[in-house]
């Protein structure tokens, strides 16, 4: 889901506030199962994962280099003689930790701008807003890169600059929020019976304003794991001898023609998790156009509905409204 | 028309004062760095000051901005930290591999993302169409340099049909046109599929296939050249992203183009190759937005329509 999408989204659901909530979970329901394996797999990896690892991830056993599978070493070793699986799985919370503090600061940044932004209006929304443009309107990985190239790499100053280049799209998404919100009855009705506007900015503004940023960052995930992976490949994040998919790839690059293996496991670790954050985020995106389905499709669906009996023929023209828009009621 | 070049103009003001401002107001002081790269370990900090005065960076950040893009727009973009060689020349001469790179992958992009994306438009919820967003899905979710490795082990080590690095003819180029690609092609792919599904459920399609005009031909006559600017437009934003990727693309096969510069740069905190080599980026992500804003605005009346205003 693109930016536009995601705030043309958030204008035209504005008023169905009751109904939100029964949304989200009907695009949960949406979601393919191999994608909610695969992230729940990553997520539990990624809080568990160094204490499932039958090995130290770190520990340099130079007498038994770059083997291949066993059932000592499940996966092999690496160059150094470390245990392949332990630093696959211990690498899995460095991109899960890198990602949340990404998105968890983009958003955090995003909905401080995007409220002041739209709550306060006039020239610090303008000030404001035309500095998210400058930040969107700029390739913000390359952003990125220079200003990892002018504080030095490392694993937080990667996370800092991927954060300094990220928030511009939840600050905007914030503020068409509140904005659309602030002309809503109920907002109007507490300005009448005299609640204090820091009350309704924190209690009435804040939270519809942020929950649509959190679906669009779903979507957003797979793309921070990605740029996190990149940088870590070109050795500006985590710092050796700690374990990252990325950098675990570049290392085994040298010898890539005799151990494919050391670069093909992190790899298809990496491809995983970012084709199944990619999907959580496609299902989850906000589809508000109608498509076109094909007649198989609608043929199955309207097989699917309940029979049609006396007195229930209007009902039925609502049934197969939603059955050819795929909703659910 | 000219409207359009000022806002070019502008963007390009805008970005320059913003990365400047994220490059030179990162902490740790650089001049520091360079006096111990230049002279040794035990730089004193009368060698720092002297440094600090011979790179003009005692002096305040906006007369530093200015002083830089004053010379920036006379072609000298200063010496690089490094090896204290002038940077223009460095980046005229990487400049065409980087050309090459990102013109070959967005065409790669465009043919194939184009191509599925229609198969799939054309044919919905059959085998080609779920192959196709299958292979959109994978494109855009591998990470390039992955892609780059497992294509150099498969073609260029098992088979031993291309160069696995190097720039060596059109041989060596097509395995890195295919790694920095495939990503762009994934995500074009969707987007052509989702913009021709879109517009042939509008009243014009509708129109078409009730004068008995087959699906085919409503797509190509009527749906494509409907959502043809707009697509036009994010393959040209999807190109513009391609820098990251050329960086990585160009550090994998060992090309020596201007993304490998700015990695070089990255690495050694070489402040003015990193403010060139940004500089550079921007114009070529500004003067390509620019180029299909306007080609847009030529093919597509509705887009003309809102920069000419209601008058027209």
């Amino acid at each position: 889901m693109s930016l536009a999408e995601a705030e043309s989204e958030i204008v035209l659901s504005e008023g169905s506030r009751a109904r939100s909530g029964a949304r989200i979970t009907r695009q949960l329901r949406r979601v393919p199962l191999p994608a909610l394996v695969a992230v729940g797999l990553f997520v539990v990896i990624g809080v568990v994962g160094p204490w499932l690892a039958p090995y130290d991830p770190n520990q340099v056993d130079l007498a038994s280099v770059r083997q291949s599978f066993s059932g000592e070493h499940w996966l092999g070793t690496d160059s150094l003689g470390r245990d392949e699986l332990s630093r696959l799985l211990t690498a899995a919370r460095t991109s899960l930790v890198a990602i949340a503090l990404v998105l968890g600061l983009s958003i955090l940044i995003g909905a401080v701008i995007g409220v002041v932004a739209g709550a306060t209006g006039g020239i610090v929304d303008e000030v404001l807003m035309r500095l998210t443009d400058v930040g969107l309107s700029v390739p913000s990985l390359v952003m990125a890169l220079a200003v990892l190239g002018a504080r030095g790499p490392g694993y937080y100053n990667m996370i800092l600059a991927l954060t300094l280049c990220w928030w511009p799209a939840y600050a905007r998404l914030t503020r068409v929020a509140v904005v659309s919100l602030r002309q809503q009855p109920h907002i109007e009705a507490t300005r009448l019976i005299g609640v204090p506007p820091l009350t309704v900015l924190v209690r009435h503004l804040l939270p519809p304003a942020v929950a649509p940023t959190l679906v669009f960052a779903s979507g957003d995930a797979g793309f921070v794991a990605l740029a996190v992976a990149t940088f870590s490949f070109l050795g500006l994040g985590l710092q050796p001898p700690g374990a990252e998919w990325g950098q675990m790839l570049v290392d085994g690059l040298l010898t890539l023609e005799q151990y494919p293996m050391l670069v093909v496991l992190p790899g298809l670790a990496l491809t995983l998790t970012i084709v199944g954050l990619n999907l959580l985020g496609e299902a989850l995106a906000l589809d508000s156009l109608p498509r076109n389905i094909s007649r198989r499709t609608l043929r199955r669906r309207i097989a699917k509905l309940p029979p049609l009996g006396v007195g229930r023929r209007v009902d039925r023209v609502d049934e197969l409204t939603d059955a050819y828009f795929g909703r659910t009621r | 028309m000219a409207r359009r070049l000022l806002t070019a103009l502008f963007l390009m003001f805008l970005g320059s004062v913003t990365g400047f401002l994220l490059i030179n107001l990162a902490p740790g002081d650089v001049t520091v760095l360079v006096a111990e790269r230049r002279s040794g370990p035990g730089a004193t900090s009368e060698d720092v000051a002297r440094m600090a005065h011979e790179l003009g960076m005692d002096r305040p950040l906006p007369v530093r901005y200015a002083d830089w893009v004053w010379h920036a727009l006379q072609g000298d973009l200063g010496a690089s930290l490094q090896r204290n060689l002038p940077i223009t020349p460095e980046l005229v001469d990487r400049a065409g591999q980087t050309l090459l790179l990102v013109s070959g992958a967005a065409v790669f992009a465009g043919l194939v993302g184009g191509l599925l994306g229609m198969l799939g438009a054309l044919y919905p919820d059959s085998w080609i169409d779920r192959i196709g967003r299958g292979l959109a899905l994978l494109g855009a979710s591998i990470p390039s340099f992955y892609l780059a490795a497992l294509l150099i082990l498969f073609f260029g080590l098992k088979l031993g049909v291309v160069p696995t690095f190097g720039l060596s003819g059109p041989a060596s180029w097509i395995l890195p046109w295919i790694a920095l690609g495939t990503g762009p092609a994934g995500v074009f792919s969707r987007v052509v599929r989702v913009g021709l599904e879109r517009a042939m459920a509008e009243p014009f399609a509708v129109t078409g296939f009730s004068k008995g005009f087959t699906r085919r031909q409503v797509l190509v006559k009527d749906a494509l050249p409907n959502i043809g600017p707009s697509v036009l437009g994010v393959l040209a934003t999807q190109t513009g992203q391609m820098v990251p990727g050329a960086v990585v693309i160009e550090t994998v096969f060992a090309w020596q183009g201007v993304g490998s510069y700015f990695y070089e740069a990255v690495k050694f905190r070489d402040i003015p190759v990193l403010q060139s080599s940004l500089l550079v980026f921007l114009l070529a992500f500004v003067v390509l937005n620019t180029l299909v804003d306007i080609i847009q605005a030529r093919l597509d009346p509705r887009i003309r329509r809102q920069f000419e205003g209601v008058a027209t």
